[in-house]
């Protein structure tokens, strides 16, 4: 592959703004989608989905992976492979696995991943009638609306952690954490807490950052644990500022707490960055009291030679 | 009725050589197991080591550990099967294994050496380079074990089988066993069936159908937990270095897979049930406790799953006739190191079988089944196109053609696709590839979705 070009793996909210915003510079982009279509886990998103129409023209290639073989990051599809050069994870989110998060018991069929759950009810299969969803967020509530759509009869979201005091008037939530699941040939129940819940599926709706390619830079839910649509658009700006600054010279972040800075490497030309926090908060930005309720901010940064986050204020 | 010469139920290891060796030569034979898959039995749920010895060292399963091990060389190759020879360390991380470390390499050496394994003593220094992620003083290294792609072991056979001539019916359950005299007459779920030899190679079942050819055997379930971690953390096979392990504390080793994952365990839990696959978190805990110090955790938990060890009351493995007729070869209590060990009981059985006038012929050459698969192609550098090129599983690299491969190797059910290709079982679990998966499958195999199973029978997937 031609090493000017900037390859983007993925064709989510991030990946293709992230096309939009180099583009826009001049860059040359190519942007590679693993799947059938585009948008992502945003396309039962409304708010992401105005954003994508506008997005629309971006020319992408679908069904082309991106993997990883011996050390070697190849894009491989029907017409064959090539090697990439110069990448941009755009991949989204992780789902965590059953084990990670402690759920353990039985191995029956119904224990789906957020992304299966959202690909199979996309395709119009109907993954269960009661169903458990873990993880309380935009995207657990948004695919439970998606599933009483689809025909559901009942549905809980399982929060690990404290709720709200305003939920969603459609869905139970539940408050506990998912410890075993029970069933032979398909989950028949799961256990929250110590109560039972009888439910035929669960899908696991709890989400970590993660970029399955080393060697390439990060965007959108690869790169930061964030809600709002808003909020990948920033990290595909940010980035694609990031990647047109002239000079590589940096300011120092200093974080302290579990704040999430984006980009991770700030460039001295970067006029704003992204300060992240899943639960929200306030947050002081040397000195300056922010607040984070979104889950997300942006500041300015301009002028500022070293930049100093703190939790609290 | 369909009649053949050998009919053996289970498609275990066991039962999957035992026909493999019979079908080379020349016998008919029908494999019958009530799963849909073959080796979804005990088979499914193991580690893959293949071990060396097993104390007690008198003991049949030792004697068989060994001979089945030399066997395995030639069996991997002839099958084209993934396996790794390497050592088992047995690591001391403190004082106190520190100082039992020269006795028991003493002990090892006599009587690990006398059988053709070599022991020796490896440094520390020797061990950091070794096994960068191991935190120890020291280590006792016995060589001859390997680790062996399990699921790529049973499909091969399964295929080589089928090529062979082997007839298999599978989701087929045997529910009763009529011994006659000079043939015998099985009944299953589907109808009836005849042959002139019966071989017992039913795992956790084998104690019932021993028992409707008059063989007494006890058998029991021991759990046994694996925590999967999605990096390579070791080369070889590595335990803490232990005198006496007993049940509660016994973990088994850190052991590297041949398509580069890590396994923890696995243990032997208290309790005995023939039905409970679950994974506890007590079983966890000791797990963690056991190789959470030892090791530097490298890549994250990404599955924990548990196998029952069918252990029979003698403690030892059981391989005999049946009282009412020579004509039945019952292998009974096939727990660990059972999967070592089968090329072996496999020789036995077959020598039982003429013995009680089975007429066996020439070996005849086994079929070729060597082929690559995407991953392979792409490891090694060369091109893919078309549908070897849509890749449907990225953390595998598993594409359409590798789907395609697997139902055309007679996959039925979604995780027969996954052992075949490893889709899914990478970091990501398969967040982005079952769903399509699915969808695939159903359409090569010419099921609709709803029908689609992910392992047994009723474990629907969508509606
Ligand atoms: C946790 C664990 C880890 C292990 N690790 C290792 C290891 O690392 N190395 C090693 O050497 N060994 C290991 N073992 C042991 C090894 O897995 C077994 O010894 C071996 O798999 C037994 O194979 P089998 O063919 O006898 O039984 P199975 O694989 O259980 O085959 C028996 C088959 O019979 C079928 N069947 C039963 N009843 C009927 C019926 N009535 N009608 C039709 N079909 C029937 C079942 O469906 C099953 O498929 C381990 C075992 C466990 C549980």
């Amino acid at each position: 592959m031609d090493s000017g070009v900037i390859t983007i793996a993925g064709a989510g909210l991030s990946g293709l703004m992230l096309a939009r915003e180099l583009l826009d510079r001049g860059f040359q982009v190519r942007v590679l989608e693993l799947r059938r279509r585009v948008g992502g886990i945003s396309v039962i998103d409304e708010d992401a989905r105005r954003i994508l129409d506008k997005l629309s023209d971006i020319p992408v290639e679908l069904e082309k992976a991106i993997v990883r073989v011996g050390g070697r990051t190849l894009a491989v599809s029907r017409s064959g492979v090539e090697e990439v050069v110069r990448g941009i994870t755009a991949t989204g989110f992780r789902v965590l696995s059953p084990a990670e998060l402690g759920i353990l018991g039985d191995r029956p069929s119904g224990v789906f991943p957020f992304h299966v759950a959202l690909d199979l009810t996309m395709e119009g299969l109907s993954i269960g009638r009661r169903i458990a969803i873990y993880g309380y967020n935009r995207y657990s509530v948004l695919l439970a609306g998606k599933l009483l759509e689809a025909g559901a009869r009942e549905i809980y979201i399982i929060a690990p952690e404290k709720t709200p005091a305003k939920t969603p008037d459609h869905i139970e939530v539940l408050e506990g954490r998912v410890r075993r699941v029970r069933g032979v040939a398909r989950v028949e129940s799961v256990l929250v807490g110590d109560r039972i819940l009888e439910v035929d599926t669960l899908v696991i709706a709890m989400f970590k950052t993660w970029n399955p390619f080393p060697n390439f830079d990060v965007v959108g839910h690869a790169a930061v644990e964030v809600y709002e649509p808003q909020a990948l658009v920033e990290t595909s700006k940010l980035l694609a500022e990031s990647i047109a600054c002239e000079s590589n010279e940096r300011i120092e972040v200093v974080v302290e707490g579990d704040i999430r800075v984006y980009p991770r490497v700030v460039r001295r030309c970067l006029k704003r960055i992204l300060i992240a926090r899943p639960r929200g908060g306030r947050v002081k930005v040397n000195g300056v009291s922010v607040d984070l309720s979104m889950g997300y901010a942006v500041v300015d940064i301009g002028g500022l030679s070293s930049v100093r986050i703190s939790v609290g204020g | 009725m369909e009649h053949y010469d050998v009919v053996v139920v289970g498609s275990g290891i066991v039962g999957l050589l035992v026909a493999y060796e019979l079908s080379k030569r020349g016998v008919s034979v029908t494999v019958v197991d009530e799963n849909l898959e073959p080796g979804f039995g005990v088979s499914k749920g193991h580690a893959g080591v293949i071990h060396v010895i097993q104390p007690p060292f008198s003991s049949l399963k030792s004697v068989l550990a060994i001979h089945g091990n030399r066997l395995y060389d030639r069996l991997f190759g002839e099958l084209g099967v993934r396996y790794r020879r390497l050592k088992a360390l047995l690591v001391a991380s403190n004082i106190a294994q520190l100082a039992v470390l020269p006795l028991l390499y003493i002990v090892l050496k006599l009587l690990y050496e006398t059988r053709g394994f070599k022991v020796s003593i490896v440094g520390g220094r020797e061990l950091r380079d070794l096994e960068p992620n191991v935190i120890g003083w020291a280590a006792i290294a016995v060589d001859g074990y390997a680790v062996v792609d399990s699921f790529d072991l049973v499909y091969k056979l399964y295929e080589a089988c089928r090529s062979l001539g082997v007839v298999f019916h599978l989701g087929t359950r045997v529910t009763g066993v009529k011994v006659s005299q000079d043939h015998i007459e099985i009944e299953t779920t589907q109808g009836p069936l005849k042959a002139s030899f019966l071989v017992n190679a039913a795992g956790l079942n084998s104690d019932y159908i021993a028992s409707q050819t008059g063989f007494k055997v006890r058998v029991e379930g021991r759990r046994g937990s694996m925590l999967v971690f999605d990096r390579l953390q070791v080369r070889n096979i590595v335990a803490p270095l232990v005198l006496l392990e007993r049940r509660g504390t016994k973990g088994g080793g850190v052991i590297p897979t041949t398509w580069g994952h890590t396994i923890w365990g696995p243990n032997l839990a208290r309790g005995t049930s023939k039905e409970d696959r679950g994974v506890y978190h007590e079983d966890v805990a000791v797990l963690l406790r056991r190789f959470g110090e030892m090791i530097r955790v490298k890549g994250r938990i990404i599955k924990a799953y548990a196998g029952i060890r069918p252990t029979s009351d003698k403690g030892d493995f059981v391989i005999a006739y049946s009282p009412t007729s020579r004509r039945v070869v019952n292998v009974a209590g096939i727990d660990s190191p059972g999967l070592t060990a089968a090329p072996a009981i496999a020789i036995i059985v077959l020598d039982m079988l003429r013995k009680a006038g089975l007429k066996l012929g020439l070996k005849r050459r086994p079929p070729s089944l060597r082929g690559l698969s995407t991953r392979d192609k792409l490891v090694l550098g060369l091109s893919v196109q078309g549908d070897e090129g849509v890749i449907v599983c990225p953390c595998m690299s598993v594409s359409l053609a590798d789907i395609a491969r697997a139902v055309r190797g007679g996959a039925r059910t979604l995780d027969g696709v996954i052992f075949r290709t490893k889709l899914a079982m990478g970091s990501c679990q398969g967040q982005h590839c079952l769903g399509r998966a699915l969808i695939e499958f159903s359409r090569m195999a010419g099921v609709e979705p709803r029908y689609v199973v992910k392992g047994g029978e009723g474990s629907w997937i969508v509606e």
